[in-house]
């Protein structure tokens, strides 16, 4: 096993761990308390069709990831205010992406090959170039969140009252929808489109339970997601099972175990 | 005393269909007044207006100012107390919430004795609150930072009649000890009788302002 953790791409695949579940448990922390859980998911499902595309036209898929969640996300807030809620059309818009993503792995072997890790995740094949995009959304949403902490949270949960004080919510809104899809692009490749939940809403989910201060709610929400990231990708390694599947798990069963502490608590 | 709030001629539309027009008065500052009329007949519309959150035609002050220049100067609740119940913010974290700072400004006599009537813990989690502590959490929260005047929308709405009595009884001190001027969206001015001075009402995409309580509680019973 130490001789495993030592290979070059053990090492990257821990590192994009561990930047990939800052990001994710950082931004996720608004995503549950701005109740943006579907949206992400679809905003997760949007990527695919762009990461097919990219690998089609011999890109990265990052970066097809990256163009069709952001855009999409910036098209969503644009198109409505956010408490309208209409999931019926962000569902068809879901399901479409993925029809879309789907005819498109046909044009190419490569693409089609693709498809499983695109899915499903695959922490194992990312490469270092990767990993510095990684880094750069890293330091990109730290700074970004933690300078606009206090004004997105007053924002994300009293929308007039934020208002009426100057508080910018529709650029703070935007400005939150780029980090968001920034980072469910790169969480695509860690834990797939299907199973982004286990690392932009489990985690901070869980802090929020165990955790009543916002600030330090905010703060374990990324200790969570690490943990789960390099936990799952180690575990993976001892047991040979896909490290999405096993990132999944741990953070669903840290879910549990806040749900269990807070009722025992109270 | 110079007017808190002031309309000439005031008229906002919401998508294209005015709401109500050709409102014109002045409040004084240090009263309490309410804001009435049925459902749809302006009175939020009127608010966020007054807030810079919506546009208008004609003139409008607040402190003096064209919304929104004023609003450092305004403590605001917005209207359902749902919002407010929240797992993700404490009584303590929502206090502060419209602050830079996480501290409670111990100088500031409004906002104290808002918290000196707070019986509930501060680290409560707001979702833990019933609806009448939420509110009266809600209105201590909008206290901080001094305003000098306090819109209120439809803060009774939901609350039973001791939750009620305590916020009436909040704001009457908060407007004679502290001469805090506040604007109350309600239904129901009579259950506001002892603190008020004034009041606004809507109905038919007209508004009347009525400086004296008595004529205002006189017409209420035509309309009621």
């Amino acid at each position: 096993m130490i001789e495993l953790l030592q290979r070059d791409f053990v090492q990257v695949a821990l590192l994009a761990a561990m930047l990939v579940s800052l990001s994710a448990g950082l931004v996720g922390y608004f995503v549950v308390i701005r109740q943006n859980i579907f949206f992400t998911h679809t905003l997760s499902h949007i990527g695919f069709p762009g990461a097919v595309l990219a690998i089609l036209i011999g890109l990265d898929p990052s970066w097809g990831l990256i163009i069709f969640s952001t855009a999409a996300g910036l098209i969503f807030t644009w198109s409505k205010p956010r408490t309208e809620n209409d999931d019926l059309g962000t569902g068809i818009i879901l399901v479409l992406s993925m029809a879309l993503g789907l005819v498109l792995t046909r044009f190419s072997v490569s693409a089609s090959k693709s498809l499983e890790a695109l899915l499903f995740g695959n922490i194992f094949v990312v490469t270092k170039q990767q990993l510095l995009l990684y880094a750069g959304i890293a330091i990109l949403v730290v700074f970004i969140l933690a300078s606009l902490f206090k004004p997105l949270l007053y924002s994300s949960i009293l929308e007039k009252e934020a208002l009426a004080k100057g508080v910018n919510g529709p650029m703070l809104s935007h400005l939150y929808i780029v980090l968001l899809s920034l980072v469910v692009a790169v969480s695509v490749q860690v834990v797939g489109a299907l199973l982004i939940f286990a690392l932009l809403v489990l985690p901070p989910a869980a802090a929020i339970k165990m955790v009543s201060a916002p600030t330090r709610a905010f703060l374990v929400s990324p200790l969570i997601a690490m943990l789960c990231a390099v936990g799952g990708v180690i575990l993976s390694l001892a047991i040979d099972l896909p490290a999405s599947f096993c990132i999944v798990v741990l953070a669903t069963l840290i879910y549990l175990i806040a749900i269990g502490v807070k009722k025992w608590l109270n | 005393m110079s007017p808190v709030l002031q309309a000439n001629n005031l008229a906002v539309s919401r998508q294209g269909v005015e709401v109500f027009g050709s409102l014109t008065f002045a409040v004084p500052a240090g009263q309490v007044s309410a804001i009435v009329g049925a459902n749809g007949s302006g009175k939020t519309t009127f608010l966020e207006a007054t807030l810079g959150l919506l546009p208008f035609q004609g003139e409008l002050q607040v402190l003096g100012q064209v919304p929104p220049q004023a609003n450092r100067k305004i403590g605001y609740v917005s209207q359902g107390v749902d919002h407010y119940r929240t797992e993700f913010l404490r009584v303590r974290d929502l206090l502060t919430i419209n602050q830079r700072s996480n501290t409670f400004d111990h100088d500031d006599e409004a906002f104290n004795l808002g918290v000196n009537t707070i019986k509930f813990h501060l680290d409560d989690r707001m979702s833990e609150l019933s609806m009448g502590q939420a509110q009266k959490a809600a209105i201590v929260g909008a206290l901080a930072g001094r305003p000098q005047v306090l819109f209120l929308d439809e803060p009774f709405s939901g609350l039973d009649p001791k939750s009620s009595t305590e916020i009436i009884e909040l704001l009457g001190r908060l407007n004679q000890e502290q001469q805090l001027s506040i604007f109350i969206v309600t239904h129901d001015i009579h259950k506001l009788e002892p603190i008020l001075s004034s009041v606004l009402r809507f109905e038919d995409h007209r508004a009347t302002y009525y400086p004296d309580l008595t004529e205002a509680l006189h017409d209420e019973g035509h309309h009621a």
